[in-house]
């Protein structure tokens, strides 16, 4: 220190600085802060519909609300638990109604920084416009919203004292409607931030991990076991929009789950791109979740139709799925339109319980657990 | 290190006369031709790489541990007029592995006045310290380890006591240079010392940040796909150096304090943010002429890195290029015990402590050098 000082004195005057400081005024405004690992890009938000304390809070308070759903039964959170790291432990979501819908329900963790949303829709870029899915859906019915009873649901709203309160605090001047409400629900999505698993305390130098999680993360992320190629990001997928993204780019994966009639075909309606593009080389092509959290998440893929994490692994190591019995028979691996990543790893035992330790390592209680997310009126 | 020590001692012994730098046309009033042999080999042993990779952008990937030969070849001088004469030198290069042109310049007197045009090594490039076997931490972490060679022309005014100089050169030895490299200085000496400073300006760098310094013999490389699929850095760049020196009779005293500066953005795949860098270096050298043969001397270094991004995700993008954390002073202490016992051949024995982010590392470099006139 002292041969620092004197020669800085000496030579420059002292006006030698070290260091790296960073300013993202993105992440801080005067209404909300980011707080981000170094790891993570600043979430992309729409001009439109700008961060803050109070709507988030509003947008926490209409997630668990069951008023929201057209038969005042379901609420969002009745698909997204908290504890599951907001899925629903389900093969496939069933909607207020008690109609399931055909596919998974989705992990909510960081989905501010998804490109697209739902499994297979291009379209769907923002949480604002795929909100409108569950909200208003009626193939199969989720909350159950409709032309017939928005109006019943709005006044639920509009007759409640403290909403209207906060409504008028959110978006003043304006009435209580489903574009305010869509937007505060967006916004509370947009803050469900998993940052703090053991993973993520591993990269910040907080924690270490076992013998056995460092050789599952290398499987992960190295040629053998190849699965970064679709979930290599900082949220562990493959379609990630952030603030400093140019052209997001939407990728999606058919992995060999089905080939019921020996030329690739998916059982409907979950034939992937295909069911909105009718391009045949869409079919069975879905989007890579996030595996954070996926440990919590089970059951697997877009209609849940692997049980766990050992499953899972079985079916990519296989290079897909064979079925040999039942409407589904046939022969996934040899599916005519399975990417080019989804072929035979070899993998002994040791080799998935290693990468399957590494993958309980993405579990973030604190974000399973953290009482800011959770149903306002239940919260300690 | 035990072996390598014995080694030395016994080059040493075994060993005569003395060497030479190659940079610059050696003046023998005398003779119209002259060609020399030049040879420069190092071999450095070290705990770990040297140099370590250092929180600075596009750090050097290169691990210089082991035999080192660049800067051995062939010197041509030849004086064509009384005040003109050139100079060429091809020697090998480590980093292409392969013999280059090293200099290449054609010199002409007019009074106080000299003109370089054609091949050869900035004077900032020498303003630092003098020629150790281990390059200068400053140096190489902007340059990499090579010999600075650029083309272009310089003027050289001087009088007895006062030298200035000025040049412009197509920048190709600055990594990323993509427009012309502008330098000037002034040097002042009187009796025993000697002072000087010396500046450098490149307007235009673009400069990948997923690869080494170096894109072969000439630092000069393309950058293409800047923000689409790799990193870089596109900006200015200015280079700055001071040093004074006193030579005594039998000891000498050398400081210098060398300082970058990258003014300019980020252009990440992540986004574009500002990007405001400086790498200051600061070097003391003290020696000790033992005999007409022997001398010893003792080196320390120091560097501070600073930078400054602004804009969305500029902590990602520090971290992604392994700038985040650079608030540590990377330092260096060497000791150089020199032997020429015979005007064409030097051995140099040079131990060293460093410490970089962290981490220490000691090492031992031997060197051969030698400039033998062969007509």
């Amino acid at each position: 220190m002292i041969l620092r000082c004197l020669l800085a004195a000496l030579v420059l005057g002292g006006c030698v600085q070290s260091g790296t400081s960073t300013d993202d005024p993105a992440r801080q405004s005067a209404s909300w802060s980011w707080a981000l690992p170094f790891y993570f890009p600043t979430p992309k938000v729409p001009s439109d519909n700008p961060m803050s304390e109070a709507k988030f809070q509003l947008g926490r308070a209409l997630f668990y609300e069951v008023r929201l759903s057209g038969n005042g039964q379901q609420s969002c959170a009745s698909c997204h638990e908290q504890g599951k790291a907001f899925t629903d432990g389900r093969a496939v979501a069933t909607g207020s109604t008690g109609e399931h819908t055909p596919r998974n329900a989705q992990n909510l963790a960081n989905v501010a920084w998804h490109s697209t949303y739902t499994w297979a829709n291009p379209a769907l870029v923002t949480l604002e416009r795929q909100m409108e899915v569950p909200l208003f859906a009626e193939h199969p019915v989720e909350m159950g919203v409709n032309d017939q009873n928005k109006a019943t649901v709005l006044a639920r709203f509009q007759a409640d004292r403290d909403y209207v309160q906060r409504f008028a605090e959110v978006f003043p001047g304006e009435p209580i409607g489903f574009s305010q409400i869509i937007k505060a629900i967006a916004t509370f999505q947009r803050g469900l931030i998993s940052a703090a698993s053991k993973y993520d305390q591993y990269l910040q130098g907080k924690a270490a991990l076992s013998a056995a999680e460092l050789r599952g993360k290398d499987l992960f992320f190295g040629e053998q076991a190849e699965c970064f190629h679709c979930h290599g990001s900082f949220n562990f997928n493959d379609q990630v929009v952030h603030a400093g993204s140019g052209l997001a780019e939407a990728l999606f994966h058919n992995t060999g789950l089905y080939n019921i009639d020996g030329k690739g075909g998916f059982p409907e309606p979950n034939r992937g791109l295909f069911e909105l593009s009718g391009v045949p080389r869409d079919m069975g092509m879905f989007r890579a979740p996030s595996l954070r959290n996926v440990a919590l998440t089970a059951p697997y893929m877009h209609d849940g139709s692997i049980a766990t994490l050992e499953e899972a692994l079985d079916f990519y190591a296989a290079g897909g799925r064979e079925i040999k019995t039942g409407p589904h028979r046939g022969d996934g691996r040899l599916n005519p339109f399975k990417s080019d990543l989804i072929v035979r790893i070899q993998l002994n035992e040791q080799d998935k319980a290693n990468i399957v330790a590494f993958l309980k390592t993405l579990t973030d209680e604190k974000f399973i657990n953290d009482q800011r997310f959770a149903d306002p009126r239940r919260s300690k | 290190m035990k072996n390598l020590l014995m080694i030395s001692a016994s080059l040493i012994l075994a060993a005569a006369n003395s060497a030479l730098a190659h940079d610059g046309p050696h003046d023998d009033e005398g003779a119209a031709t002259e060609i020399h042999l030049l040879s420069n080999v190092r071999y450095l042993s070290a705990e770990s790489a040297w140099p370590s990779a250092l929180p600075v952008l596009a750090a050097s990937q290169e691990d210089l541990r082991g035999m080192r030969y660049g800067g051995s070849g062939l010197a041509w001088q030849q004086r064509w007029l009384q005040d003109l004469s050139s100079h060429v030198v091809l020697a090998y290069d480590d980093h292409e592995q392969g013999m280059a042109v090293d200099h290449a310049a054609f010199f002409y007197h007019a009074g106080a006045t000299q003109w370089t045009l054609g091949r050869q090594s900035p004077l900032l490039a020498s303003g630092g310290l003098s020629t150790w076997a281990l390059p200068e931490l400053w140096l190489n972490t902007v340059l990499g380890d090579d010999h600075w060679h650029e083309d272009g022309l310089a003027l050289r005014y001087g009088t007895s006591a006062v030298i200035g100089h000025a040049g412009v050169f197509r920048g190709a030895g600055l990594p990323g240079a993509e427009s012309a490299l502008w330098s000037t200085g002034l040097e002042w000496q009187d009796g025993p010392w000697h002072i000087s400073g010396h500046a450098a300006y490149v307007a235009e760098v673009k400069r990948s940040l997923g690869s080494d310094a170096h894109t072969g013999h000439s630092h000069a490389g393309q950058a293409t796909g800047c923000a689409q699929l790799i990193d870089c850095f596109a900006g200015d760049t200015l280079l700055m150096r001071a040093n004074a020196r006193w030579q005594g009779d039998q000891f000498w005293l050398h400081g210098a304090a060398s300082w970058q500066k990258q003014d300019g953005q980020l252009e990440s795949t992540l986004a574009k943010v500002n990007y405001q860098g400086e790498l200051a270096g600061f070097a003391l050298e003290g020696g000790v002429s033992i005999n007409t043969e022997l001398s010893l001397a003792l080196r320390h270094e120091q560097m501070a890195i600073h930078h400054q991004l602004s804009g969305v995700n500029a902590a990602q993008i520090a971290s992604k290029n392994g700038i985040a954390n650079s608030d540590e002073w990377p330092r260096q202490t060497g000791v150089r015990l020199a032997w020429q016992a015979h005007p064409a051949h030097l051995l140099a024995l040079e131990l060293y402590q460093t410490h970089i982010n962290g981490e220490s590392n000691r090492m031992a470099m031997l060197q051969w050098q030698m400039n033998d006139r062969l007509y």
